[in-house]
């Protein structure tokens, strides 16, 4: 007996968010800026790496959208979550990882407001929050590969936060450990090379088809 | 409430169903629509598996209908035809989603 499939609403979100973002330029625009952050952590003088990509990444993407991904797979602009309640959401979020940090330093150390032991840790308190990032596009998406970039980034962190480098270095508030420099640019570059290749193999996947210009 | 009556003189709860949105291509169209803030042409006929052509059909019927507007403009030196789901359109989906629901109650 021939079945009809059922109709998801959720699913079909979740297939139409897949598709807008296949093209892997959000995930290489994301390396771009995790390897401005590193390098703007390392020194100021890399601040613009950080700053540039904040600023015009998104317009950028866009533009090689418009030449590269509509013309193969055609434009969707998603619903936006109401901004407001996002806003929350994602405050709400980082308050309890932050808090979560104290209470777990306070437990294991017996003291909160000693700096070093924040510097020390921030590699695996900054995976922990790039985490919730991680769980919100595999959510939407549904995509798995979100999910092993998450663990991925929670590993990453933990490594990092318990290797001692002996380089740390004067920074902005007096001491630095390049713990979480190394965390950006390695996450950095996990998520610039995905991104590429996706990019390059969604290229090769859809090629723009005469007819199919509008 | 009283069940909808057709010119047959047939009432039944399905008779009452929104026939704009009840043909599968232009559910699927409606669908598509509702879950996103806008689409084009390329991206719903390749989603959906239309032809240009029967596509532009339905787009036709839906815009009369009230249901979507479009907006024809260009992407670069191509024309380029967006699709957005109308209040109208969104109250006619939810109201059609409920019908189904209630019409088919009791059914396994």
């Amino acid at each position: 007996m021939n079945m009809v499939p059922s109709f998801d609403g959720k699913e079909l979100e979740r297939e139409v968010f897949f598709d807008s973002t296949k093209d892997g330029l959000g995930e290489l625009l994301l390396g771009v800026s995790m390897i401005g952050v590193a390098a703007a952590s390392a020194s100021l003088f890399f601040l613009p790496l950080f700053i540039i990509p904040l600023v015009l990444g998104g317009r950028i993407a866009e533009a090689v959208r418009k030449r590269l991904t509509y013309p193969r797979i055609g434009y969707v602009k998603l619903r936006e979550e109401q901004t407001g309640r996002a806003i929350r959401g994602v405050l709400l979020y980082e308050l309890l990882v932050l808090l979560v940090a104290a209470i777990a330093l306070y437990i294991l150390f017996g003291d909160i407001m000693e700096f070093r032991l924040w510097v020390r840790w921030s590699p695996l308190i900054t995976a922990m929050l790039i985490l919730g990032l991680f769980l919100n596009l595999h959510d939407k998406s549904g995509n798995k590969r979100y999910l092993a970039l998450a663990v991925l980034s929670v590993l990453v962190g933990l490594v990092l936060s318990f290797v001692s480098f002996d380089i740390s270095f004067p920074y902005l508030f007096g001491y630095f450990d390049p713990g979480v420099v190394f965390y950006f640019l390695l996450m950095g570059s996990v998520m610039l090379s995905s991104g590429f290749i996706q990019f390059v193999y969604f290229l090769y996947r859809n090629p723009v088809s005469p007819e199919d210009r509008d | 409430m009283s069940e909808p009556e057709t010119n047959d003189g047939i009432s039944s709860p399905i008779m009452g169903i929104d026939r704009l949105i009840h043909e599968p291509a232009r559910f699927s169209i409606m669908a598509h629509l509702y879950v996103v803030e806008e689409a084009d042409f390329l991206f719903l006929s390749r989603r959906i598996g239309l032809t240009r052509g029967n596509l532009s059909a339905h787009m036709r019927k839906l815009e009369e209908g009230g249901y979507i507007e479009v907006r024809k403009g260009f992407m670069g030196r191509r024309p380029h035809t967006v699709l957005a789901i109308t209040e109208k359109g969104q109250e006619a989906f939810k109201n059609y989603i409920s019908d189904i629901k209630n019409a088919l109650q009791g059914f396994e």
